[in-house]
C-alpha cells in the first residue's frame, strides 16, 4: 500500500511538472491592478487591485509570493501565488518603484524615487530591515547570483551604485551615460548592462574590474534590458521610438531595431519557449515575440499603462 | 553687498528649477486619447491637418502660430494666450500622421512636463474618415505630493480640453 502510495505521488509529481505553466504578473499602473497572464495559452486569468499607480514587479522563484512597488500610495503590495489575491500592503518610504529580489528570494530590494534610498525587507517577516543610501532618483535594480551584490540605476546622478548585500554598504559608483534607469546583468553574471534614456545608449561594465567596456547606441529612450537564456543576445526597449533594440552580446553591437508597438517599457525572456515579452505602455498590451526569429507571435491584451518594470515572470500554482 | 547676495542666491534658485526641470519628472505617465469620426475621405482630412506650422488652420483655440517647419509655438487662447513650444518629431503623409513633443511649456497654464503626442487619420469602411489624437505625459510638479494646480488631473484636463476643441472643429469644418 505504501509503494502503491508512493508511486501514486510519483506519479503526480511528474504529471504536475511535465504540464507545469508559468503567469506573467503585468502592473497596470493607470488601472492599478495587476493583470495575470497565463503563459501557455497567452490568456489573461485575473485582472487584481493593488496599490495606487503600481510600476515595479519582482516574483518569487517558487511563485508564492509577487511584490508589486506602488509608487502613488507609498506601498508595497503582497500578492499571494496560490490565490491570486492582494494579501498585504507594505507602507514604505515616499516613492517606491524598481524592486527585485536577492536570488536566494530572501530579501526584496526597494528603490525610492524621491528619497533616494534603497529599502530592504525580509520576505519571510515582510519587515524593513535596513535602509541605504544610494544616488538621486534610484530606479532599476538588479542583483547577482550569489547574494552578494545589488546593482541600482541612479537616474539623476548619472551613475549605478554596487552595494554589498551582507554589510549593505555602498562600494562602488559606476559612471553611467545621461539618466540611467535600467540595469541588468548578463546570465553569466560577468556584464552590467545599464540603459540610459537620455543619451539613447546602454553602457557595458565588466564586473570584475568596474570598467566600462563599451557604449552601445541604441533606440530613443530606452527603458529596460532583457538577455535570452544563453546570454548570446539582449533585448532594449526603446520608449519614444516604438522598438526594440536587438544586441549581439559576442561583439557587443546592436544588430537590429524592430518595430514593436507604441511605448514599450518592461521587457522579460522567457526560457520554456524561447519568448522575449514586451509591455507596450501606451497600446496596453504584451507582445510575444520568438526570440530566435523574432517573429511576433501574440499580442495579449491588458489594463491600461502596463509597465511590467522588473522580473515579472513565475510559475503557476493554481493550475 | 546684500544685494548682489540675495541676486546671487535667486541665480542659484533659478539655476536649480530650470535644470530640475530637465532632468527629472513624477512617478506616473498619463495618457490621453480623443477620436472623431467625420463624414469625409482620410485624404481630405489629412490634407487639413498635415501641415505643422498651420496648425491654427483648424484649430479654434489657437491665436497664432510662430515656425520655422521643425519646431513651432502655438498661442493657446483658453489660457492666456500662452505660448507653447512643440518640435516635430516625425510626419508621414503615407501613414497619415505626425508626431510632436513639447520643448518649452509655462506649467501656470498648461501644466505637463515631458509631453509627446500623436495624430493620425484612418480610413473607415463606410468611407469616413477616423481621427485619433493620443498624448502621453507626465504631471508638471516633479516631486511628491502635487498642489491641484500641478496635479495628475490638471494635466489631464489641459489636453483633454486642447485636443477635443481641436478635434470637434475640425468635424464641423470637414462636415460643413
Amino acid at each position: 500500500m505504501k509503494n502503491f502510495l508512493i508511486s501514486l505521488w510519483i506519479f503526480f509529481f511528474f504529471f504536475k511538472t511535465s504540464f507545469s505553466s508559468d503567469f506573467a504578473y503585468i502592473t497596470n499602473q493607470l488601472s492599478n491592478s495587476v493583470s495575470v497572464i497565463n503563459l501557455e495559452n497567452y490568456k489573461v486569468v485575473k485582472e487584481i487591485p493593488v496599490g495606487s499607480k503600481p510600476a515595479g514587479v519582482a516574483v518569487t522563484k517558487k511563485g508564492k509570493l509577487i511584490f508589486i512597488s506602488n509608487p502613488e500610495s507609498k506601498e508595497i503590495s503582497v500578492i499571494d501565488g496560490l490565490k491570486l489575491e492582494n494579501i498585504k500592503n507594505i507602507s514604505l518610504g515616499k516613492g517606491p518603484l524598481g524592486i527585485a529580489l536577492t536570488k536566494d528570494d530572501k530579501l526584496l530590494l526597494v528603490a525610492d524615487w524621491y528619497d533616494n534610498k534603497v529599502r530592504v525587507i525580509n520576505t519571510n517577516t515582510l519587515k524593513l530591515v535596513k535602509e541605504i543610501s544610494v544616488g538621486k532618483s534610484p530606479s532599476g535594480i538588479d542583483t547577482d547570483l550569489e547574494n552578494s551584490k545589488f546593482y541600482v540605476a541612479n537616474r539623476d546622478d548619472n551613475t549605478v551604485s554596487v552595494v554589498n548585500i551582507k554589510t549593505f554598504k555602498e562600494e562602488r559608483i559606476l559612471k553611467a551615460g545621461k539618466r540611467p534607469f535600467a540595469v541588468a546583468l548578463s546570465p553569466d553574471n560577468k556584464f552590467l548592462y545599464v540603459a540610459n534614456v537620455k543619451s539613447n545608449d546602454v553602457s557595458i561594465f565588466n564586473t570584475k574590474n568596474y570598467k566600462k567596456i563599451k557604449t552601445i547606441k541604441v533606440g530613443k529612450s530606452p527603458y529596460a534590458i532583457a538577455f535570452v537564456g544563453d546570454g548570446s543576445k539582449a533585448f532594449v526597449t526603446n520608449q519614444h521610438e516604438n522598438t526594440i533594440s536587438v544586441i549581439d552580446t559576442k561583439n557587443k553591437e546592436n544588430i537590429k531595431t524592430l518595430d514593436i508597438g507604441e511605448y514599450p517599457e518592461g521587457i522579460n525572456f522567457y526560457n520554456k519557449n524561447k519568448e522575449i515579452l514586451i509591455v507596450n505602455w501606451f497600446d496596453s498590451e504584451v507582445v510575444v515575440l520568438n526570440s530566435q526569429n523574432l517573429n511576433i507571435k501574440k499580442r495579449i491584451v491588458v489594463g491600461e499603462g502596463p509597465r511590467g518594470f522588473g522580473y515579472f515572470i513565475g510559475p503557476n500554482l493554481i493550475k | 553687498m546684500r544685494i548682489l547676495a540675495s541676486i546671487l542666491f535667486f541665480i542659484i534658485l533659478f539655476i536649480n528649477i530650470s535644470s530640475k526641470v530637465v532632468l527629472s519628472h513624477g512617478p506616473t505617465r498619463q495618457k490621453v486619447k480623443i477620436s472623431v469620426t467625420i463624414k469625409a475621405k482620410p485624404e481630405d482630412v489629412w490634407n487639413v491637418i498635415k501641415d505643422f506650422e498651420k496648425i491654427n488652420n483648424w484649430h479654434p483655440s489657437i491665436s497664432k502660430v510662430e515656425s520655422d517647419g521643425k519646431i513651432r509655438t502655438i498661442f493657446y487662447s483658453p489660457r492666456n494666450n500662452t505660448p507653447i513650444t512643440q518640435k516635430l518629431e516625425s510626419h508621414s503623409n503615407e501613414k497619415m500622421m505626425y508626431k510632436t513633443s513639447i520643448s518649452e511649456v509655462d506649467i501656470k497654464f498648461f501644466p505637463v512636463n515631458t509631453y509627446t503626442a500623436n495624430i493620425s487619420v484612418k480610413g473607415n469602411d463606410d468611407g469616413s474618415s477616423t481621427v485619433l489624437w493620443k498624448a502621453a505625459f507626465y504631471r508638471a510638479f516633479l516631486n511628491n505630493d502635487p498642489p491641484p494646480e500641478l496635479n495628475e488631473a490638471a494635466a489631464i484636463k489641459a489636453v483633454t480640453e486642447f485636443f477635443e476643441a481641436g478635434l470637434n472643429n475640425l468635424k464641423s469644418k470637414l462636415e460643413k
